[in-house]
């Protein structure tokens, strides 16, 4: 009797505790504009069994129109990507969905920037992409496991006790009234969808953004690390094999995909090609096939800068083109076509010579602004700059730089840069950075 | 492994489940087992030093006894011995015992003197250059301070003839090594230790308990108060860069520090004691409220109790017992009054006792300082006591002056602890009386030095606290037992209160470096 009386006794105290943890995170975690705490209330509890689900980063959220892949597909689908997501938010993802759905198919966004993001999920520094999802998961082993497994230890007081993280807010009481007042509101509570800027949630997992990037306004203030330098995380590729195993258990046809990038960024970042053979290398032998939608051919698959949001991104319109693709190609509506390159080099080459965008790199110590045309043309000798620069005083000076593109600027001063890029005497690009002191 | 880590805590959970499923025979055997794997985490290497001063320290205790044995055994066969050849063989037995005594003070001490003070020895001169490179790059090993003068203890002790050495070498070794006071104490003595380890202990839910709270309030006091402190105390000390910021920043710095320390070393103390609490060890108290103190003296004999007390019985008892001391009372008796001249050998004492403490904390002239500070302070405490303690100091405005007036005393000499040098520390004097820079300190800028405001509202509430349970421990209360006793509602309260506020506000995780404790440096 005293022991029974003891192992209630600590049963109680657990839920306390546990109750105690929920209400502070309440009380300090400000998830008023969380697209991902939409999307999971929704993966809990779908109107219907979800037939199909896509999962993975940003990528994949911002890239499959559920509106229009439920119309093609003819069944319930289902977008679970989020931010940054990686393999091992994706697996357990996945395990949380297979047990309460039926699912047919999964689909999942595997970008080149995931795998080469991390050495090991235990050096990890940025969380965020783990806990938008796990601050939504229902409790469970799986979620233990994955907070368990996404870091080194220092990180789990704030993997499992989220108010830690927002800690300070306790000590503003007027913020946090602002807040319990956001949170007592019907549109947080029945999980109302969320508009934020130009972003909006428009359901079961598909988040659109109406910015668009204007034609030839590709640009980047830094320069991109090349693909041929990276190294393949083995933690990642290991989370990938378990969502094979997973689908093969379940009996679920598992396929992986690219969602398009802009050619810029492609470009930028060296030998995309290697990216291609290392998923093919690590699916061989698998069930699981990769299609990159990267390289599909222009007469089915046509994006300008104005489908993109930025440099990485689909938006809106590129959203509904590329879902609209995405979903033919799946429900086999153009079976018998070919609609990829063998590979990037080739369809780059296919191509006709263009500036895609410009690399600028602001040495604000020297005072000098440095371009760099990502081309795929194989001189840059007729590629040619002018810049205005417009400083803090309002002075316009102009500048038609020579083809290694360096513009210096007085040490110290600040204000923006307006570039012409000139390809065979013609503007192919123009874009406005601010260079300088901050 | 750090004291306040995940992994500290797993190791505790696991040590106090399998030390209670386990057969009392095998309780201490157990306890070996963790104590090595404690010290083993701290790097392969350092065994080595614990295991030659367990070694020599218990070789020497065993020699001593030995010799006490058959000092015994020799007058028991030899009854009706001349009185005269009894003293000489004693004596000789006792030239013996000092002799091994000497020795084993001269290893350990040495070890001790070589691995702690190396860096020093070699940067400053040829004296110590012998040593060449091999001992250069050593890392302190854990706990070398607090182990070898346990073991030194232990020798004097038996030497002393207050307790037989123990047979059992693996028995030794586990008192030497027990983890929670390895690396800061309190210092333990043997025998306190030894009864309570190999006890046959029943399992006591209550204890258990208590234990764990204990253990969770000096996370709290760790965690919560000492390392949000600390960026701020390093950011206006930071070492060699000699501040700059202003002597208000320094007095503002200083009296965090104290708060700081106290929190640290204490908070420290109390994971241990609980521990030990858990595993049904009660190690010996080392605080009692220091800050409530109304003298300097008063003050020590509350802070790091068992430092005090350990060189209390070792060093100035030993000290003021010598011979040669006892020539120095007789030859000033003759000049001075009996009073006067025992005053005299009292301040010797004293002064020996806290310039050795002072060697203890580091060889450096500041703690040699800081040491000689408090015990310049006792020397004139015993020379003007009958001038100052006369007429009526219970009254309660009287008793705040004193403790107040201790504090600002003690915080001055934290300036000289925390200053990287002595030279610095006199550069933060010049700060305080030349240039205070109260511009700068009631500007925002102080909530840029690593406490936010959020932080510093945080910290007041949690020092408030502390000062409370402080001010009811002075009352007489004894809190744990006194909460005991509540509703469980309210006792719940309180626990969960004070968990929650160890994982939200704790300095720990990824945007902290995991701060050591202050006395591990030591």
């Amino acid at each position: 009797m005293k022991h029974y009386k003891v192992v209630i006794k600590i049963i109680c105290f657990i839920l306390f505790f546990c109750i105690i943890n929920k209400t502070l995170c309440f009380l300090a975690v400000d998830d008023t504009i969380s697209f991902t705490r939409i999307m999971m209330h929704e993966l809990y509890y779908p109107d219907s069994n979800i037939d199909v689900l896509f999962l993975g980063a940003s990528h994949c959220y911002r890239s499959l129109d559920t509106r229009i892949t439920d119309k093609v597909f003819q069944c319930n689908t289902f977008n679970a990507g989020s931010s940054n997501q990686s393999a091992d938010g994706t697996y357990s993802l996945l395990c949380e969905a297979v047990k309460r759905n039926k699912i047919q198919k999964v689909y999942v966004e595997v970008g080149y920037a995931m795998p080469r993001y991390e050495t090991g999920y235990k050096d990890r520094t940025q969380m965020t992409g783990t806990y938008i999802i796990s601050d939504y998961m229902k409790p469970s082993y799986n979620k233990a496991r994955f907070l368990l497994q996404a870091s080194s230890a220092k990180h789990y007081a704030n993997s499992f006790f989220p108010a830690r993280r927002s800690w300070e807010n306790f000590f503003h009481p007027a913020e946090m009234l602002k807040l319990l007042q956001k949170k007592f509101s019907k549109e947080y509570r029945e999980y109302g969808y969320v508009v934020n800027g130009n972003e909006e949630y428009c359901g079961k997992g598909f988040v659109e953004d109406d910015t668009e990037i204007p034609t030839g306004g590709f640009y980047s203030m830094e320069e991109y690390q090349k693909i041929e330098d990276s190294r393949w995380s083995e933690d990642w590729q290991e989370s990938i094999r378990q969502v094979i195993q997973l689908c093969e258990e379940k009996g679920i046809a598992l396929t992986f995909f690219s969602a398009p990038m802009p050619d810029f960024l492609l470009v930028a970042s060296g030998e995309y090609d290697q990216y291609i053979e290392f998923m093919d290398s690590l699916l061989e032998g698998s069930s699981a096939q990769y299609y990159d939608f990267n390289l599909c051919k222009p007469q089915y698959l046509s994006l300008t800068e104005n489908n993109f949001k930025d440099d990485n991104h689909l938006n809106t319109k590129g959203a509904k083109i590329f879902s609209g693709l995405f979903s033919e190609y799946f429900a086999g509506g153009l079976s018998g076509e070919n609609i990829f390159y063998g590979s990037y080099q080739e369809k780059i080459a296919a191509q006709k010579d263009t500036v895609y965008g410009v690399v600028v790199k602001d040495n604000k110590e020297k005072g000098e602004l440095s371009l760099e045309a990502v081309t795929n043309a194989d001189s840059m000798e007729e590629i040619f700059y002018i810049a205005e620069r417009t400083g803090r005083d309002g002075q316009s000076v102009t500048q038609k730089s020579s083809i290694c593109g360096l513009l210096p600027y007085s040490s110290g001063e600040t204000g923006t840069v307006d570039i012409r890029v000139y390809f065979k005497g013609v503007e192919t690009n123009h874009i406005s950075v601010p260079y300088g002191a901050e | 492994m750090g004291v306040t880590s995940f992994a500290f805590i797993i190791f505790c959970i696991i040590t106090v489940f399998v030390f209670y499923m386990l057969p009392y025979r095998m309780r201490w055997v157990w306890l070996l087992a963790m104590n090595l794997l404690f010290y083993v985490s701290a790097g392969v290497l350092q065994v080595v030093f614990i295991v030659m001063a367990a070694c020599i320290s218990w070789s020497g205790s065993w020699l001593i006894t030995r010799n006490y044995q058959k000092e015994e055994i020799y007058f028991q066969n030899t009854e009706g011995l001349a009185k005269e050849r009894k003293k000489e063989v004693k004596l000789l037995n006792g030239r013996k015992r000092k002799g091994i005594l000497f020795c084993v003070l001269l290893l350990v001490l040495g070890q001790l003197a070589v691995v702690k003070y190396n860096g020093i020895f070699l940067h400053n001169g040829s004296l110590f250059c012998f040593f060449g490179n091999s001992v250069q790059g050593i890392v302190v090993p854990l706990g070398i301070s607090f182990y070898s003068l346990f073991c030194i203890g232990y020798c004097i002790d038996v030497y002393r003839g207050q307790y037989t050495a123990e047979k059992s070498l693996l028995k030794y070794f586990t008192v030497v090594t027990f983890f929670p006071c390895i690396s800061q104490g309190p210092f333990e003595r043997y025998g306190h230790l030894s009864e309570q380890i190999f006890a046959d202990k029943k399992f006591d839910g209550q204890q258990v308990v208590f234990g764990a709270e204990l253990m969770l309030w000096g996370f709290f006091k760790k965690m919560v108060i000492a390392d949000n402190l600390s960026p701020f105390v390093t950011e206006v000390f930071q070492p060699g860069s000699g501040g700059g910021y202003g002597g208000l920043f320094v007095i503002a710095a200083a009296f965090c520090y104290s708060i700081q320390i106290y929190a640290d070393f204490s908070g420290y103390v109390d994971i241990v004691s609980g521990l030990g609490r858990m595993l049904g060890i009660a190690l010996v108290q080392n605080f009692n409220a220091p800050y409530f103190s109304k003298s300097v003296p008063e003050f020590w004999r509350n802070w790091h109790m068992s430092l005090g007390s350990w060189f209390k019985d070792y060093v100035f008892y030993s000290v003021l017992r010598s011979s040669w001391c006892q020539f120095l009372v007789k030859k000033a008796g003759k000049v001075f009054s009996r009073k006067v001249s025992m005053n005299i050998v009292t301040s010797v004492a004293l002064f020996i006792n806290w310039f050795l403490i002072g060697l203890w904390h580091g060889l450096e002239w500041k703690y040699i300082l800081f040491d000689l500070y408090y015990g310049g302070i006792m020397i004139l405490d015993i020379w003007l006591k009958p001038i100052y303690r006369t007429g009526n100091c219970s009254a309660f405005f009287y008793r705040v002056f004193q403790v107040g007036r201790t504090f600002l005393v003690v915080c001055f000499a934290y300036i000289l602890l925390c200053a990287g040098n002595v030279s610095e520390f006199i550069f933060h004097l010049k700060e305080i009386i030349f240039y205070p820079n109260p511009k700068r300190f009631f500007s925002y800028e102080l909530f840029a030095m690593g406490i936010s405001r959020s932080k510093a509202v945080m910290l007041l509430f949690a020092v408030a606290v502390l000062v409370l349970v402080d001010i009811l421990h002075v009352k007489g209360h004894n809190i744990r037992c006194e909460v005991a006793k509540k509703n469980i509602v309210l006792r719940w309260l309180l626990l969960v209160g004070i968990i929650y506020a160890v994982i939200l506000f704790g300095a720990y995780g990824p945007e902290y470096d995991v701060s050591t404790f202050i006395y591990q440096a030591f």
